[in-house]
């Protein structure tokens, strides 16, 4: 436990440390709140408004999750048929690799002429985000079995079935669970841009724009934490079940 | 006369390289009685590896034959006539020892009961029933190698193909496996085919030493080794294992010391 402690000690010290840091700008140059307000006055008001804007977070998590289950799911089925079809990888590698260059939000106003602009369309947003990273990095778990390995699985007259299940699929996991990881914050930020565009009133996304627009700064920065926070849940949550998954491989 | 169980036939092997191809063997015929110690030396990239992965039918010969057990290669592989000892230990590190050594068993459909017994007797074996849960990455280079030797005994298999498995270790580490492997070899009924780079160790483990020549290989000489059984630290200062270590050597180097003067000429 003590080692726990000091392995996030120097952490919590820069965190504090730049609150601390923050909180004095804003005094020394006397910064108005509407610009930037200081932290306690961000959490004076997270303390006001907390009740609504974990309503909003909820709503907007709630995307978040249902497109990464579903871009993510999408992507590991999809590196799977790749790596049992050579040919089928063929067609869709080079693609999957490109798109990793297309800026999917931009996609988000058609999304929402596309499945209106409650939650399907942030979704469907979030999905895309989600589905090419996480297909990209399984497609190299399960590809990047070493060659004894299997010689080894020759030398048994091991079927494709069990290479796939005995080898690539556990070979892959680390990989797998990478692009699980990143794809947590890629997830929140998808949901939350996508509702710029337009979404209910209850949604981090809209809050943010519509506080923001009207100045109201402190806010617009308590929505922007709850957000921080919900991400960071997100990550840790993900985490924790890889590290059950992968127990302690180094 | 025990019968052969591995037949080698005029066996060559070239492999595509950027200018045309390289040969690797040329006209390599051999065979091994059932229950030998054959090992195969050689300078590196001699072919002794390829020779091994063709007998264990990882690779195939561009021309000639292998007979195992009076069967192609290939029917001996899915019989699952080979345990394969590669040079580095291939362990999965997703899994425990056990759950290593068990891998061939489950991939056979093997009972459960064996499943479950036959992984902790193979560990012994080895000197390993301490460390049946311990992760590949926890077990030193020499006990890791132990496990994959534990692995490819799994199936009771015929024949017991190592290709240079002790020469990423230590010389003292390889010494002591060296008279472990041969403690193993005694109580299976395995055939085992050694690919070494090491006079001193083909010499101690083998019934006979195969000698091969530079590339492309061919077999300069086949040495019989009657040192006698059984074998241990003291058979290293016996004078008979001097005489076999130099006539091994002499082997290797007499084919180079011809080649020089090819070269010269």
């Amino acid at each position: 436990m003590t080692s726990r402690v000091r392995e996030y000690f120097p952490a919590a010290v820069v965190f504090v440390a730049g609150l601390a840091a923050w909180e004095a700008v804003v005094f020394a140059f006397g910064i108005e709140f509407y610009l930037l307000p200081a932290p306690h006055v961000i959490v004076l008001n997270l303390r006001e408004t907390y009740p609504v804007l974990l309503e909003a977070g909820l709503y907007t998590f709630t995307e978040a999750l249902a497109g990464y289950a579903l871009g993510c799911s999408g992507g590991i089925v999809a590196a799977m048929l790749a790596s049992r079809s050579p040919a089928f990888a063929e067609v869709v590698v080079p693609y999957a690799v490109a798109s990793a260059a297309v800026p999917i939000v931009a996609l988000a106003p058609l999304a929402i002429v596309w499945f209106g602009v409650a939650q399907a369309s942030k979704i469907a947003i979030v999905a895309l985000m989600t589905f090419f990273p996480t297909f990209v990095s399984t497609v190299r778990g399960l590809d990047s079995v070493s060659p004894p390995s299997l010689d080894l699985m020759r030398s048994y007259a091991a079927s494709d079935w069990q290479v796939f299940t005995k080898l690539r699929l556990p070979h892959s996991l680390p990989y797998v669970f990478t692009a699980l990881r990143s794809c947590t914050t890629l997830a929140m930020i998808g949901a939350v841009v996508s509702e710029f565009f337009g979404g209910p009133v209850k949604s981090l996304g809209v809050y943010i724009k519509s506080t923001a627009s009207l100045f109201q700064t402190r806010q617009a920065w308590s929505a922007i934490l709850v957000a921080c926070a919900l991400g960071l849940l997100f990550y840790t949550a993900i985490s924790l079940i890889e590290r059950r998954v992968l127990g302690v491989r180094p | 006369m025990r019968p052969a169980i591995i037949d080698v036939r005029r066996v060559a092997k070239r492999f595509p390289a950027p200018a045309g191809e390289t040969e690797a063997l040329r006209d390599i015929s051999l065979t091994v009685a059932a229950g030998d110690f054959v090992s195969i030396i050689g300078p590196s990239g001699c072919g002794k590896s390829t020779l091994l992965r063709i007998i264990g039918d990882l690779i195939e010969p561009s021309t000639g034959e292998v007979r195992v057990n009076g069967k192609p290669p290939r029917q001996a592989r899915l019989d699952r006539d080979y345990g394969v000892v590669f040079q580095t230990p291939v362990l999965y590190d997703w899994r425990t020892a056990a759950e290593n050594v068990r891998l061939p068993l489950e991939l056979t459909g093997r009972p459960r009961a064996e499943r479950r017994a036959r992984p902790s007797a193979l560990l012994a074996l080895v000197g390993l029933e301490a460390f049946s849960d311990h992760y590949p990455w926890q077990l030193s280079g020499g006990m890791q190698q132990r496990v994959a030797i534990a692995r490819a005994l799994a199936l009771e298999p015929a024949i017991l193909l190592m290709d240079e498995p002790f020469g990423a270790l230590d010389e003292m580490t390889r010494d002591r496996l060296n008279t472990e492997l041969l403690h193993v070899w005694q109580q299976t009924a395995a055939t085992v085919l050694f690919v070494t780079h090491s006079i001193a160790e083909a010499v101690f483990l083998s019934t006979r030493v195969v000698v091969m020549t530079p590339r492309p290989g061919r077999i300069a000489r086949v040495v019989d080794i009657d040192l006698p059984r059984p074998r241990g630290e003291a058979t290293r200062t016996l004078p008979r294992f001097f005489e076999l270590v130099t006539t091994v050597r002499a082997s290797l180097r007499g084919d180079l010391a011809h080649r020089d003067d090819e070269d010269g000429g």
